[in-house]
């Protein structure tokens, strides 16, 4: 083991950096486009890594995908913008953080947070290399379902408005995705005869509808300036306040830096799956819960910490196994197998030596992009004083490009244009967009989790240990204010009074 | 009829700079409908201008300025990064040549 990690260090030469550093700025560059995000970069840079050495050629591959999610920060704070999928839940609080002229701050703390929680990813990486197989062996389709179920259920607490209104945007972002073919009988579902719903709502066009032309048409009606307040403190000050954030809220970063390993362990998951199991944890756990959703940077943190530290979790069952857990392990897959390197047994012995370069080049280059990011932070963030008729058009323009760009059919410039008229709608009557999407992402991985075990296992997969405990945190969570109130009730009457006047629970959201 | 659009748009905040919803949807309908006729490229030389001119009142040069910026963003993906616009339906029914050079 000591030998393979210095012969992984020993593979960092200079060639195989510089190689590391240019999937690091084109990644991060690609990333910041609406729509086309850290896997259209390694799609691009494909070609090219066939043509290097493999230690080059793949250092700059995992080096574009730890930086994924950067360019996504950038875009959800400055722009309410996601970059991808999977820069959805830095918006809920990075975008009204830059709307309280806080942009520099929103953007030190969460590309700060993605460079913790990517290391974080790595370190954890490396301490379960001798006990890969067995953990994620212990984990199927039963453990991901309770996974993906605790999601949902803490889904209610998410979002500004009503807990009625945020579950019926849950529930219809649920509905949405059960358009398109059933999973296991093939029977097609509210597609009404349309060749393009067969496959079901496309994630990235609805995204971008939902919040990037949404956003733009809010924008446009509001006229000004994003910021719609001017910056307390000026940028240096607010860098220098992002990157306390992140150390001074420790336990959030640690622990969704944790989940999103966790959750990168399951193949399918993925990682806007990661963002929002670790957003609605941190969210349930921070003592500020409650401003979640209106610019806390806890929130931010939660988000970008679980989305680049999956990475680290979703290397074990595409380096152990060969199955890739998301797009971006199957590009990786598909690069190293073209090189004759193949994963499983022979990759965690013959091969231990690559499998460190990688643990390192995560490091790497997550500090890398982070650092970068984060000293234009300042010049990124005058974008938010740039005037709604300066800023509106290119962003609606670069948002149909994004849409078309995925998978080059006007049916999703269609479906992100009437995504985006009801993403304004939502946000107009104050209806949580975030509920809609975590609804409709989880669902899908829900329904196709949950007739697995029924199939495997029956009604007994909730038998299972793991499952079962989280089945059980789950209810001790639901269950666990209307606990405490009634044994503070059967303590003395009089308490039990004064804490239904301050639950927040029953104050309207 | 925008500078009405702007005005009735004054409900939204108080300096008045913000479109109506009618005013918003057009806007967005505009740009859907340039981008499904004529492309993306054209579309955002005639819009973004366009916009900017009409509604923002910006000067020419940073409209100019601006839209110079998006192409030559575009043409980057396009020369270097052999990514692929769509080009409008005119010119997939050939009912205009695509004139541009990327």
């Amino acid at each position: 083991m000591l030998e393979a990690l210095l012969q992984g260090l020993g593979n960092l030469t200079p060639y195989v950096l510089m190689w590391m550093m240019v999937g690091v700025v084109v990644c991060t560059v690609i990333a910041i486009i609406p729509g086309l995000g850290g896997v259209f970069a390694m799609v691009l840079l494909l070609p090219l890594v066939y043509t290097l050495p493999p230690e080059a050629g793949l250092a700059m591959l995992v080096a574009a995908m730890a930086v994924a999610g950067t360019g996504n920060t950038i875009t959800g704070v400055l722009f309410g913008v996601p970059g991808s999928a999977t820069g959805v839940a830095t918006i809920l609080d990075g975008y009204p953080m830059a709307q309280k002229g806080q942009a520099t701050r929103a953007l030190t703390a969460g590309l700060t947070a993605s460079a913790v929680g990517g290391i974080v990813g790595a370190l954890i990486l490396a301490a379960i290399l001798p006990v890969m197989r067995p953990i994620v062996l212990s984990l199927g389709s039963p453990e991901f379902f309770m996974m993906i179920f605790a999601a949902l259920v803490f889904m209610a607490y998410v979002g500004e408005g009503s807990m009625l209104k945020s579950l019926s945007s849950g529930f219809a972002g649920l509905m949405l995705s059960f358009v398109g073919l059933e999973i296991s009988t093939a029977t097609s579902r509210f597609t009404f005869g349309s060749l393009y719903l067969i496959d079901g709502i496309r994630l990235v066009a609805l995204f971008i509808g939902l919040f990037a032309v949404a956003e733009m048409l809010v924008l446009l009606r509001k006229g000004g300036s994003i910021a719609a307040e001017k910056a307390e403190s000026g940028a240096k000050a607010q860098v220098l306040q992002g990157l306390g954030d992140v150390f001074k809220h420790w336990r959030t970063t640690l622990s969704s830096s944790t989940t999103g390993v966790v959750v990168g362990l399951a193949p399918g998951l993925g990682a806007a799956a990661a963002q929002f199991i670790a957003y609605t944890q941190a969210m349930k756990l921070s003592k500020n819960g409650r401003n979640f959703g209106k610019g806390e940077v806890e929130g931010v943190i939660a988000a970008d910490a679980a989305t680049n530290s999956k990475d680290g979790g979703a290397l074990v069952p595409t380096l152990a196994f060969g199955i890739p857990g998301s797009s971006s392990m199957a590009l990786l897959l598909a690069a190293m197998i073209g090189m004759g390197i193949q994963p499983g047994q022979e990759m965690l012995t013959e091969n231990l030596d690559l499998v460190w370069m990688f643990i390192f080049i995560l490091v790497l280059a997550n500090v890398a992009g982070a650092a970068i990011c984060i000293a234009f932070s300042g010049l990124f963030a005058r974008f938010t004083q740039v005037k709604a008729s300066t800023l509106a058009p290119p962003i609606l323009i670069i948002s149909l490009f994004g849409a078309y760009a995925t998978d080059r059919t006007l049916g999703d410039v269609w479906t992100a244009v009437l995504a985006g008229i009801l993403g304004y709608g939502m946000v107009r009557f104050g209806y949580s967009r975030a509920t809609f999407v975590i609804g409709f992402v989880l669902g899908i991985l829900l329904e196709r989790h949950y007739l697995l075990s029924m199939r495997l296992y029956g009604l007994d997969f909730l038998r299972r240990p793991v499952a079962l405990g989280i089945a059980v945190a789950i209810l001790l969570v639901v269950l666990m204010p209307v606990i405490t109130r009634l044994i503070r009730g059967l303590r003395s009457p009089a308490a039990s009074e004064s804490d239904a006047a301050d639950d927040p629970q029953n104050a309207s959201r | 009829m925008l500078r009405a659009a702007q005005d009735a748009g004054g409900e939204i905040d108080d300096t008045g700079e913000g479109l109506s919803f009618g005013a918003a949807l057009l806007t967005l309908a505009v740009v859907t409908g340039l981008f499904f006729m004529l492309g993306l490229i054209p579309t955002s030389i005639i819009f973004i201008p366009g916009y900017m001119l009409a509604v923002g009142r910006e000067s020419w040069v940073r409209a100019l300025s601006v839209t110079a910026g998006l192409v030559f963003v575009f043409w980057i993906f396009r020369t270097l990064l052999n990514v692929r616009f769509y080009q409008g339906w005119l010119v997939t029914e050939d009912y205009i040549p695509y004139f541009l050079p990327f």
